[in-house]
């Protein structure tokens, strides 16, 4: 079974992100293991010669997407999809019928038609046509048959490509199901991120941003299969293959991790110096400081911000290491894939902020696994987590 | 007389009333007699700076000044019989060149149902 997906994103009449969009989803599919296919033409006789042919080197058991960001416009009731603005009459527009009708002729195990442009909807006029015994085909729209649908400024995408792209790189633990991801699912976050959205911008957006639609039989769809790798894993029999293979889990440890964006715009919000200021209104005593450390100020704290005598660091530094090798430890015995939920509540349930080990993973470091008394092999899935943590919450911080 | 570029601002009625019926703008235009080499797809012009930009596009007509009311005109007329509906027109001027046509189809209210 393969996994193929075919990207146009076309900048036309104004528009800024499309293209981006492609890659958006280029990126997020193929950290899912899908083949990408990306027109290098933008002209319709071509992406439709490419599209065809990508479909006949389909197997039964392959998963497809075609996606399409751009401008779209009704021609005579039929969706038209706009790849340039040279010719009035978008001879060089690819009608929807003409991406439908190959697709619900060939066979394969599931399809999937994204569009990300005004009147997506219409496209549903062709769903049950052409070849009425395919159930295999579902249709992911933006927006309604008369609606619009938006590029936003602020996420630098167009909505509903930004909100897939966030559900299948940080969102995979909130619809991830029995390490799969369907259709349905994606639907229902997507719905569900809008909603919020719309909510939350209810006084500055003109209109609110359309509800995604999804079309098609209830058949579900997994779109990708989590990895599965990590938690088949045997610990203490670990292969050169399973190393690498953990080495690509680990890539979704930390899968809620805010962007740089997030973290400027929360940095602005809460300046460094006010937040330690805070704590220290909040509690005097440093025994207890590390109980009542408010969570916004947990992200951008250092540790010599609440402890500057290096003695009470030092001492503090040997608890959290014996905390986490023990957690390391444990958590690799019984189980590789030991989620950062469990990790965080490891750490609240010793009253420590999980953000502060930052300080302590830089300090422990590689040269002290030998400590762990684990097998060779062993101590490389410790080293990998090590990096994997000090790398996400440096992320996290941007420590410098 | 240099030409100005005339926005066709149509409302989701008649947008879907325009694709139900399989036809387009350039089909009214011609059925009046009017030149419809001039007519284009693009963007209104309010959208074009916007942080947050709609993906659709609209009709535009390249055409002198002295056609606007008869572009009007047929336009609403077409709309008209295809409804049954009532059409409101409005024009909205946006510097020397650039005007915006609004059509929507007026409300009926049924005055039984209202009382009710």
């Amino acid at each position: 079974m393969k996994n193929k997906a075919f990207l146009i994103g076309v900048n036309t009449y104004d528009l800024r992100y499309a293209e981006r969009d492609a890659n958006l989803m280029k990126t997020c599919l193929e950290k899912h293991r899908y083949e990408i296919i990306k027109p290098y033409k933008k002209e319709r006789h071509s992406i439709l010669e490419q599209f065809e042919y990508m479909l006949e080197k389909c197997g039964q058991t392959d998963n497809v997407i075609f996606y399409f960001s751009g401008h779209g416009f009704l021609e005579r009731g039929e969706l038209c999809l706009v790849l340039d603005e040279t010719s009035s009459k978008f001879s060089n527009g690819i009608m929807i019928s003409e991406i439908i009708k190959p697709f619900k002729h060939f066979i394969m195990a599931n399809k999937l038609v994204v569009l990300d442009c005004c009147h997506s909807s219409a496209a549903t006029d062709y769903l049950n046509s052409f070849n009425s015994l395919d159930d295999t085909t579902r249709v992911l729209t933006s927006s309604d048959r008369m609606e619009s649908s938006k590029e936003i400024g602020e996420f630098e995408a167009s909505f509903l490509t930004y909100q897939i792209h966030k559900a299948l790189t940080s969102g995979v633990s909130k619809i991830c199901i029995n390490k799969k991801i369907t259709i349905d699912k994606l639907y229902e976050f997507l719905v569900d991120e809008t909603n919020e959205y719309n909510y939350e911008n209810k006084k500055s957006l003109s209109k609110p941003i359309p509800i995604p639609n999804l079309f098609g039989n209830v058949r579900t769809f997994e779109i990708v299969t989590c990895d599965e790798s990590v938690e088949d894993l045997e610990f203490y029999k670990v292969t050169e293959d399973a190393l690498e293979k953990l080495v690509e889990a680990k890539k979704s440890f930390f899968p809620n991790e805010p962007t740089h964006k997030e973290i400027s715009l929360k940095r602005d919000l809460h300046a460094r110096q006010e937040a330690v200021k805070q704590i220290y209104q909040i509690k005097n005593n440093n025994t207890d400081i590390l109980k009542n450390i408010i969570e916004e100020a947990c992200e951008y704290v250092q540790l010599k911000d609440i402890m500057p005598d290096k003695k009470s660091r030092e001492s503090f530094y040997r608890h959290i290491f014996i905390f986490l090798t023990t957690w390391l430890t444990e958590s690799l015995k019984n189980d590789v894939s030991m989620p950062l939920d469990n990790f965080i509540e490891y750490s609240e349930h010793l009253n420590i902020r999980p953000m502060l080990f930052v300080d302590v993973l830089d300090i422990i470091g590689k040269e002290k696994l030998d400590d762990l008394r684990l097998p060779e092999s062993s101590k490389k899935v410790v080293s990998i987590y090590l990096d994997s943590l000090v790398n996400k919450i440096k992320v996290v911080l941007q420590y410098e | 007389m240099s030409d100005i570029k005339i926005y066709l601002d149509l409302s989701e009625e008649i947008q879907q009333l325009l694709a139900d019926n399989g036809i387009t703008i350039e089909d009214i235009l011609r059925h009046e007699n009017i030149d419809v080499s001039d007519v284009k797809k693009g963007v209104m012009p309010q959208n074009c700076g916007e942080n947050n930009r709609d993906k659709g596009l609209v009709t535009f007509i390249l055409a002198s000044s002295f056609l606007l009311a008869k572009i009007g005109c047929a336009i609403s007329t077409a709309l008209n019989s295809s409804s049954g509906k009532t059409v409101n027109e409005s024009k909205e001027h946006l510097g020397k060149d650039v005007v915006i046509f609004k059509f929507t189809l007026e409300v009926t209210i049924n005055k039984q149902d209202s009382t009710r």
